[in-house]
């Protein structure tokens, strides 16, 4: 959770469950939802983030949190200067941790990023999706998207037989 | 919506993650999840989501081995070695259809005289309406684009009654799904006469056999294959407006160069030039730096002793890792053609048989093979192609698709590295379309001597069988083919006549034929056959059954320095020091071949 720091404007933001979590503005305007209400000016109290619960949003605060473009001595934003391949490296290695939760956490975290639209998070989120049907079976990839088999025996024997090349 | 755990599934992200996902997915995962569930399947099968998809996907050529049993074989993953893989439209007829062009994943193939579209993720063709339909018609495909503004996918077709007949050929334009054809009325570069519109016809319908249309910037754009074909006008490309349908041309940077094609390269038209017409062991890359313009810019040189360096140095480390004896061995003598993989790996087809994966940089990555039908992957795994005349490469459209064409030829004979004859794959005569259809596709165990050609056609092949028998074994079944009569038909007419007739009956002269080779190879004429042919086999002897050159019944042999005339109603065969004699009996012009 963000703490407060002198000189910093803080944003509040509340999840449905009621938790508050106070953030820097910097932070919460890596949603490009959350820093388009800020600038019509919307955001005078707190920012209710509907349909994302608190544990949720604590991991998308923690997401945000070190993903924001670090800020120089004179507390201007230095998001245009190209961040050293060593800093990078380093958000990688923290993303993949990050991305490490089970399947029902990810999929809100997709949810999660769609509707605040942060690129990085929807990204690193549906890129990990990807990468997870990947080169997994076809009873892998419906136990991990937790989807039923709706098809008829017969149905799915046609349609694997389409697709006979994706089996092989 | 939470399922019963709580737990959110898949199904229940917004509509708009769901296809950011699945168009991201890999074409072979993207299949699987077809058969996931039924949303999943119909999310999947909207053609939007199809078209996004095919656009998300890096581009991926094919490699058209044809007379294997799953044709067309798609090199699935750069920079990872051997990563074909083979998708089959319709396993019944697969091996057959020949490819005529792609648009955003859809293919246009045909059989014999007719002609599909197909999606070959899904496994799904339908057949296309020809423009004029008759036997005296004969209708080729020269363009398959997505017209922009409608969204339709277009079909672009030269529709010519048979050769030699007093009707011009037309353009028309078929959209798929509609059953009418429209005609086009051909609007010329102004710089062109209106009496050269046949021509231009003509010239297209030639050139797509070699090479399909690209398209770019709205345009089907198209270059002769030789340096001769170039227009008066002085510009060497021709492009068809798909909006406004007309014609223009366009100069391209390598006038000089007798060999060139184009392609797409970094999203925009490029070319490769060589400089001789045969065997050309140099090609220049170009690419197009501003469209409008018209400015190209040089982007790189292949050069074949650099090739054959990196060749040596791959093999070497191949060896030490004792891997068998691949087509890698042979000396890169020529290259035939070349398409981009990417910015840095090229696909180059050289001795008219191989393909290669090169790096611009020079680092050779591997040979490919174009076969492939995985049931029979392993223990077909050197299978190569001989006597490849045409097949080239060939990319189509922004697909970058790779294929080899070989359309123009007479049916192509495969052999795998002991000889063996495998099959036949049918021959098309460039203006008959004539379809051949193969008698013995048996496997005929031994090893192959020679090829027998009726025309342009193959008639039969010699073969010596495990037993070390000389054998003669023809595949002739033309109805019309008298050999006797030959010099009372006109030679266009001839073809026409057998492009017409279907191939059922075997010809009469069949046993005759076979007879007589056989007696021919017994005889003594084995000496025609020296131990070089078996080190070459892609020398084969070369026959043509009735010389319609002289009016007369029967083959002339013509091997290296040798011509022999087999006259097959007296069962003779003519050899070099008779030639002579022969010559002056039958008016045969050419003297033994040097």
């Amino acid at each position: 959770m963000a703490t407060r720091e002198a000189g910093k404007k803080m944003i509040m933001l509340k999840s449905p469950d009621g938790m508050e979590f106070e953030v820097e503005e910097a932070v919460a305007m890596e949603s490009q939802t959350i820093r388009k209400m800020i600038e019509d000016d919307c955001a005078d109290t707190a920012i209710l983030i509907p349909n994302i619960n608190s544990k949720i949003l604590s991991r998308v605060i923690e997401y945000c949190n070190k993903h924001v473009p670090t800020t120089g001595a004179t507390g201007a934003a230095a998001s245009d200067t190209v961040a050293p391949a060593a800093l990078a490296e380093d958000l990688k290695i923290w993303d993949a941790e990050f991305i490490k939760v089970n399947r029902a956490t990810r999929f809100n975290l997709i949810q999660a990023a769609s509707y605040l639209n942060i690129k990085g998070l929807l990204d690193l989120t549906s890129q990990t999706t990807i990468d997870t049907i990947s080169d997994n079976s076809l009873e892998e990839i419906r136990s991990f998207l937790s989807t039923k088999n709706d098809y008829l025996p017969e149905e799915e024997q046609t349609i694997r037989r389409e697709n006979q090349w994706a089996f092989q | 919506m939470p399922d019963r755990s709580g737990a959110t599934l898949f199904e229940d992200l917004p509509a708009e993650m769901i296809d950011k996902i699945l168009t991201q997915l890999p074409s072979k995962d993207l299949g699987r999840c077809r058969a996931v569930s039924t949303s999943l399947h119909s999310a999947t099968s909207t053609s939007e989501f199809m078209l996004e998809h095919h656009r998300c996907q890096p581009s991926r050529p094919i490699i058209d081995g044809r007379p294997r049993p799953s044709g067309l074989v798609v090199f699935r993953d750069a920079g990872a070695p051997q990563q074909l893989w083979t998708f089959v439209w319709d396993p019944e007829i697969s091996s057959k259809e020949l490819l005529h062009g792609a648009c955003d994943g859809f293919l246009i193939v045909s059989r014999g005289l007719r002609f599909y579209i197909c999606n070959p993720a899904i496994s799904k063709h339908a057949p296309l309406p020809l423009p004029q339909v008759g036997p005296e018609n004969y209708n080729s495909v020269i363009g398959f684009y997505r017209h922009d503004p409608t969204g339709e996918y277009r079909v672009l077709w030269v529709s010519h009654s048979q050769p030699g007949s007093q009707s011009k050929p037309s353009l028309y334009i078929i959209t798929v799904g509609s059953n009418k054809p429209r005609q086009v009325r051909v609007r010329m570069p102004a710089v062109l006469p209106p009496s050269a519109e046949q021509k231009l016809l003509n010239d297209l319908r030639s050139w797509s056999y070699y090479a399909p249309s690209v398209h770019h910037c709205g345009g089907l754009h198209w270059c002769p294959y030789g340096a001769s074909d170039i227009w008066a006008c002085g510009a060497d490309i021709i492009v068809f407006d798909t909006q406004a349908e007309t014609f223009r041309c366009i100069r391209s940077p390598a006038q000089s160069c007798p060999n060139r094609k184009l392609f797409h390269m970094e999203g925009t038209l490029a070319l490769w030039g060589a400089s001789s017409t045969r065997s050309f062991t140099i090609m220049d890359v170009w690419v197009m730096q501003d469209y409008k313009a018209q400015i190209w810019a040089f982007k790189y040189r292949i050069d074949l002793s650099m090739v054959e360096a990196s060749r040596r140095l791959y093999l070497t480390t191949l060896k030490k890792k004792k891997i068998r004896q691949t087509p890698l061995d042979s000396t890169v003598e020529e290259f035939n053609d070349m398409t981009v993989l990417n910015e840095r790996e090229l696909l180059i087809k050289f001795n008219k048989k191989h393909v290669l994966h090169w790096d611009i940089d020079g680092k050779f990555l591997e040979i490919i093979v174009p076969i492939l039908c995985h049931e029979i992957q392993e223990e077909d795994e050197g299978v190569f192609l001989l006597d490849m005349w045409v097949l080239g490469i060939l990319v189509i459209n922004e697909l970058n698709y790779v294929l080899s064409w070989s359309k123009w030829v007479l049916g192509i004979l495969v052999i795998n590295e002991l000889n063996y004859v495998l099959s036949w794959s049918k021959g098309e005569h460039q203006d008959c379309h004539f379809a051949f259809e193969v008698q013995n596709s048996g496997p005929a165990s031994g090893l192959l001597l020679g090829v027998v050609k009726l025309g342009a056609c193959p008639a039969g092949y010699i073969y010596k069988d495990s037993g070390g028998e000389v054998l003669c074994e023809t595949i002739l079944t033309a109805t019309q083919a008298d050999l006797g009569n030959v010099d009372k038909l006109n030679p266009d007419h001839m073809w026409r006549e057998w492009a017409r007739k279907p191939f059922q009956t075997p010809h009469k002269d069949y046993q005759r034929v076979k007879d007589a080779l056989t007696n021919m190879v017994l005889k003594g004429y084995t000496q025609i056959v020296p131990e070089e042919a078996d080190r070459y086999p892609s020398s084969p002897l070369i026959f043509h059954v009735g010389d319609r050159l002289h009016g007369r019944g029967g083959c002339t042999i013509e091997y290296r320095n040798i011509a022999v005339f087999l006259d097959l109603s007296e069962n003779h065969c003519y050899d070099g020091s008779d030639i002579a004699s022969f010559c002056l009996r039958c008016n045969f012009g050419s003297t033994p071949i040097e």
